[in-house]
């Protein structure tokens, strides 16, 4: 038997997500005063009726939703799953006022693909965007990256015992710190400095190579929120291709790679344990894996004479497998040239690392280099226990942070993940093929949309059909969340319809 | 006489070009590998900011479906006003270059170096008109805000 949810559980869902709206609302007072101050007189009234919106909205839920309970861990995914569809509803209002974008639902499209740190747009002329609209855009991923539930359990929700479900619901299933406040944190420290460190260092390259000041400092600012959180949202059209610099190239390297990385990580390299990065079961994946799709990518890119040197090859070809490996999207290539210069086998070669992802607990998508890692151990071990007598007992072990036993119970669940990422894929390839897509582009668009990358092959257009649009919209969502949040949803939406 | 003929030809052969259509970055892009080495004529609208290094520039510029990277010498980028951007439409010009499916001298960029470029059509200021019902919704909205927010304090304090 099903039992429907009873008022007092909504009104504990709507306390909290109000509370999130009405957090969105204030964040969009950054956008505001960016366009203040570049005088951007039209783009300062759609934020001014964006954060307006959201307050409003906010406050009638907070409202109506009046309460003092705690939430526990049902509400907790639930208002996760909830507050990301909320947050793109209300943040993509002021995108659509600027009439960059055709519809609301494209809007909506560019709103869930920043938060969940995806890359993909359909904004219109994004050359002649202003500046407050792209600050708005990068904004949505450095929130997104971190979670917009860390966000909240910084500044907006008090009591630990709130904040382990929220935390959990965010596809973050590792703490950083024993406290979950504190380790939210943490996680909003290592971003900040990241964010200084790459601003500084895109600006002023940007700067030296031939960019105004203040506009360097603008990109700078926008390309390091966007690549530390692994999103690969950009204020021109060309990408990075716009900068046609090698060094902004490598610092956006850098910084991928350090988004990637799993937070805790990033701990124990904060605490002088450097050994680990060499140690550590995901680092050590992602090179090996890194290494062996960039072979398979270089293949395909030699065998079809498209790059003329080892540089031209490293900064077409190892960049675009170093932005889908870490789920960023950035490109150093036009979108059409994957489907007209690229081989197969190279469109493989980064399909793949789109698919497998990065590290747990970064800001990173897709399966995630950990489980892979387990996959493949796990596939080791099972080899290794056939050749040996059935009365042998075999332990394995990975060291990830500290030594950990491979149990049935993690090898299990990470199975189960993997096989949703997997349908989830499928679920877009499905759906981009039976709208006439070519099965390698399908494949390709719905990997980069499922595993939060954005890379894109051309397909995602603001001609593209609204089914696949919101086929996008869901895979990303879903992508984002690791399914366990959007699940509960699912299952409270049933409740209130079937339950008792 | 032969030099007379030899500028004829030379003369020819360079109006020739210009008066060849203009290629576009669509066709550019298909059509990558015959366009290849070659020189071709590409008009559009220069956006961003042009970017000079060390006596040579880049400037980015966007026609229907996409950008293309240009490189030239820096004075010849020098006649261009207006790039575009949120407040300005840039000047419209016509790229006379070879064109590199993916340049040696670049890191494997598709760009274009110009031997010549010609502004078409001057850039201009683009005018963002205040719409009505924006400044109308600009002044209702947060007054309904600041209203909520009000009865939220009071509905806190009293439950």
């Amino acid at each position: 038997m099903i039992l429907r949810p009873q008022v007092q559980d909504i009104k504990i869902v709507g306390q909290y997500s109000g509370r999130i709206i009405l957090g969105l609302g204030l964040l969009m007072l950054i956008p505001l005063l960016v366009a203040v101050c570049f005088g951007e007189t039209a783009a300062a009234l759609d934020f001014v009726i964006g954060a307006s919106f959201c307050l409003s909205a906010g406050y009638v839920l907070i409202i109506l939703c009046f309460t003092r309970k705690e939430l526990t861990w049902k509400h907790g995914m639930v208002v996760v799953s909830l507050s990301w569809l909320l947050a793109m509803f209300f943040g993509a209002i002021p995108l659509y006022l600027s009439r960059h974008w055709a519809s609301f639902l494209d809007a909506c499209f560019d709103a869930m693909s920043g938060f969940a740190t995806t890359g993909l747009t359909l904004v219109q002329d994004l050359d002649h965007l202003s500046h407050a609209h792209n600050m708005w855009r990068h904004l949505t991923m450095y929130i997104g990256g971190q979670g917009i539930m860390i966000v909240a359990l910084t500044f907006l929700i008090r009591g630990a015992g709130s904040a382990l479900p929220i935390y959990i619901g965010e596809a973050r299933d590792e703490k950083v710190l024993p406290n979950v406040v504190q380790t939210a944190r943490f996680i909003w420290l290592v971003s900040l400095v990241y964010l200084l460190m790459g601003t500084l260092a895109l600006s002023f390259t940007a700067f030296s190579c031939g960019m105004p000041g203040p506009k360097s400092f603008l990109h700078g600012l926008w390309v390091a929120m966007a690549a530390w959180d692994t999103g690969g949202f950009a204020p021109q059209s060309q990408n990075i291709l716009y900068y046609h610099n090698f060094t902004f190239e490598l610092i956006t390297i850098s910084l991928m790679l350090l988004g990637s990385l799993n937070f805790r990580l990033h701990y124990a390299l904060w605490a002088g344990k450097r050994k680990e990065i060499f140690r550590n079961i995901e680092t050590v994946s992602f090179f090996i894996s890194a290494m062996l799709l960039f072979s398979l990518t270089a293949w395909g890119l030699t065998c079809g004479g498209v790059y003329p040197g080892a540089l031209s090859l490293f900064r077409k070809g190892f960049y675009q497998v170093i932005s889908a490996h870490t789920g960023t999207g950035y490109m150093t290539i036009h979108p059409q040239q994957f489907v007209r210069h690229w081989s197969s086998l190279s469109l493989m070669g980064v399909t793949l690392c789109m698919a497998i992802g990065a590290g747990a607990c970064s800001t990173a998508g897709g399966i995630k280099i950990l489980r892979i890692g387990i996959i493949f151990r796990t596939l080791l071990q099972d080899i290794k226990r056939t050749m040996l007598p059935r009365s042998a007992v075999v332990m394995d072990k990975i060291h990830h942070i500290k030594d950990v036993v491979l149990g049935e119970k993690v090898i299990r669940q990470v199975a189960l993940i993997t096989l949703a990422y997997i349908f989830l894929y499928l679920l877009g390839t499905l759906v981009g093929i039976s709208l006439g897509y070519p099965l390698r582009l399908a494949l390709f668009e719905s990997v980069s949309a499922g595993a939060n990358v954005g890379l894109s092959c051309g397909i995602t257009q603001p001609s593209m059909p609204a089914v696949l649009k919101l086929t996008y919209i869901f895979q990303m969502w879903a992508g984002r969340l690791e399914f366990v949040s959007v699940f509960a949803l699912l299952g409270t939406v049933i409740a209130l319809v079937r339950g008792r | 006489m032969k030099k007379i003929i030899f500028f004829i030809l030379i003369l020819l052969s360079t109006a020739n070009a210009y008066a060849a259509p203009a290629v576009s970055s669509e066709e550019l892009f298909k059509e990558a590998e015959k366009y290849d080495g070659e020189t071709v004529i590409y008009k559009g609208e220069v956006i961003g900011d042009i970017m000079v290094r060390e006596g040579f520039a880049w400037l980015n510029v966007r026609d229907k479906s996409d950008a293309i990277g240009v490189f030239c010498p820096k004075d010849m980028a020098g006649g261009i006003k207006y790039k575009g951007g949120y407040g300005f439409t840039g000047d419209t010009v016509s790229v006379w270059g070879v064109f590199h499916r993916s340049c040696p001298e670049h890191g494997g960029d598709t760009d274009i170096h110009a031997e010549k470029i010609i502004i078409i059509q001057e850039g201009q200021a683009i005018y963002h008109p205040l719409e009505a019902g924006k400044v109308k919704a600009s002044i209702i909205l947060p007054a309904i805000a600041l209203g909520l927010a009000i009865i939220y304090l009071i509905v806190r304090r009293f439950r």
